[in-house]
């Protein structure tokens, strides 16, 4: 049990203070129900209180299936607490967790019918109504929490129009963005949120394998620069004078 | 940038600045923080501070910091540990987040083992502080801090005003931090934690105890990080011996190499630069309180909170953060 709970902690990408606390498996059904609840951290030296988490009510969604598998996701709520806003999770009152969501959005803008949908997904229709309804009204919102982040972010809506057509930030195509981030391009910064995201990037990178994860850091490293150009001169006096 | 003064005040001005419509953030015991009256501000407990006239320790007096408000009215929130990752999404686009969090609460050691993998975290400013007590009340007396809009006083949640800004200014934190990386050995540890038994020495394995045994360290000096010309420090809390286990006040991280801080005068006056005399606000560590003997003497400008802990994005100890705010 053990095991099969660290399994779904990984697959389900569940993070501290979230914890699976139980998995149940439905042969005759193919259907897998994983429990997910808090875990308070441990005390800190020795001042730390006792912390009951108090399991307030449960919510239950149909999550994306594995291996044919039909998951059922129940979140023990602590008393007090919102709910989750990540992907294993979904809207209050809603059917799917955010991870389905989007799945079924995807299918249903590429033009495929209600039925269509729950025969690729296996869903039941009634669920999918009910999606879709919510939807129609205006009560649901999909997937703006874990969203992945695009070039026109919230952070990056900050920058005025007029700014970014006078920016200075290097194309994310040049490559003095891989030699800043492997280290080969050394810059003096002064910026303290420039040095703590890009020492901790760095040393994300010098272990990250797959090209699309270092993409995604790249990417990251990108928009700080293009939302915090106005106090980024000394920076980018030498970064542009680096690049292509 | 504020035209309005920040320093320590009596319960009833700072009341009558609530009620005037002021956003504030205030710090201070827990008993005056009781007198104020509900509006827009956001307060945690702690009786040291860095006044006019110097550190002092007082239950009479409030540190008040005037926020600014011509972007719009800010965004009081309070966070627990399943919501505050979200903490720099759910910050203005442009602006800054000031942060409160309660010290020995599960959101305390939440922050300060995970505030790095948070979504945003370094695009958006956030500077804060650990709510504490007096030193005499440890371990009875439980810190907390306050939303102002409901008068809620809270020892597990962490409290958070998100402050817009217009278009031409922007928020700058920068820290002031006497600590360097010594010559001595570069430390590792296996994971992260508030203590530490085993880590390896110049890549040989043994423990820290025994290391800071060896060296007869210091134990009022930091393990030192080096985040890209940034000192961040982790000030030591003691030796377990019997354990062979090192306790901190902030935690090491398993993928982030240390040093031993090279020692310092803790009697020497800091040289406040331009940028803290400008600033907005600022807070200072308590381990600076009492390490340098700060009560009485004049310490840098403008002056503040002497916490549990500074946060400026991460989780700092030994060194004071500043908030300006800047004009494009």
């Amino acid at each position: 049990m053990v095991d099969g709970l660290a399994l779904w902690k990984q697959l389900l990408q569940v993070q501290e203070p979230w914890v699976v606390q139980a998995c149940r498996a439905d042969e005759f059904n193919r259907c897998m129900a994983v429990w997910i609840g808090v875990e308070a951290p441990r005390s800190w030296f020795g001042l730390g209180r006792p912390r009951v988490v108090e399991g307030g009510a449960e919510a239950t969604w149909r999550h994306t299936g594995f291996g044919g598998w039909r998951v059922q996701v129940h979140v023990r709520v602590p008393v007090g607490s919102e709910l989750p806003r990540h992907s294993w999770a979904g809207e209050a009152g809603m059917p799917f967790t955010r991870a389905l969501d989007r799945q079924i959005l995807s299918l249903l803008n590429e033009g495929v019918g209600m039925s269509g949908v729950c025969s690729i997904l296996d869903l039941p229709m009634t669920d999918l109504w009910r999606y879709r309804y919510a939807l129609d009204h205006g009560r649901h919102a999909v997937g703006a929490a874990d969203a992945v982040p695009m070039p026109a972010s919230p952070a990056e809506a900050a920058v005025p129009p007029a700014l970014m057509a006078f920016s200075r930030v290097p194309n994310l195509e040049d490559p003095v963005w891989v030699r800043l981030l492997d280290g080969s391009v050394k810059l003096d910064v002064r910026v303290l949120g420039l040095q703590l995201l890009l020492s901790r990037t760095r040393s994300q990178v010098a272990v990250i394998a797959d090209e699309e994860v270092r993409m995604m850091k790249l990417r990251e490293l990108h928009r700080y620069f293009v939302k915090n150009e106005r106090m980024l001169a000394h920076e980018l006096h030498q970064l542009v004078s680096e690049a292509a | 940038m504020s035209p309005l003064k920040n320093g320590l005040m009596l319960p009833d001005e700072v009341a009558r600045l609530i009620e005037a419509g002021h956003c504030l953030m205030v710090a201070g015991d827990e008993a005056l923080l009781r007198l104020l009256p509900s509006g827009q501000w956001i307060g945690g407990t702690i009786p040291y501070f860095m006044g006019s006239e110097g550190g002092q320790v007082s239950r009479e007096r409030l540190f008040v910091t005037h926020v600014p408000t011509d972007a719009g009215a800010p965004e009081i929130r309070s966070y627990d540990i399943t919501s505050i990752s979200h903490l720099c999404a759910d910050a203005p686009a442009n602006g800054f987040s000031l942060i409160i969090i309660p010290a020995f609460s599960a959101t305390h050691s939440l922050y300060a083992r995970k505030a790095p993998e948070f979504e945003d975290m370094f695009m958006k400013p956030v500077v804060g502080w650990i709510a504490g007590c007096h030193l005499d009340d440890l371990g009875r007396v439980a810190p907390a801090v306050v939303s102002g809009p409901e008068l809620a006083f809270d020892t597990e949640r962490a409290v958070v005003m998100h402050v817009p800004l217009p278009p031409q200014r922007y928020a700058h934190v920068h820290i002031a931090n006497r600590m360097r990386q010594g010559e001595g050995g570069l430390l590792r540890f296996p994971e992260t934690g508030f203590s530490a038994g085993r880590c390896t020495v110049d890549g040989v394995e043994t423990t820290l105890a025994a290391y800071l045994d060896a060296n007869r360290a210091d134990l009022r000096l930091p393990l030192v990080a080096d985040y890209g010309g940034a000192s961040v420090n982790v000030s030591i809390k003691g030796i377990d011996r019997d354990a062979g286990r090192v306790d901190f006040y902030a935690p090491v991280f398993g993928d982030v190499a240390y040093r031993l801080a090279e020692p310092v005068d803790f009697t020497a006056d800091d040289e406040p630069g331009a940028d803290a005399v400008n600033a907005l606000w600022s807070c200072n560590c308590i381990l600076n309180y009492l390490y340098c003997g700060l009560e009485g003497r004049k310490g840098s400008a403008p002056g503040g909170p002497m916490t549990f802990g500074e946060i400026a994005y991460l989780l700092l100890n030994q060194t004071q953060v500043f908030l300006e705010i800047k004009e494009v």
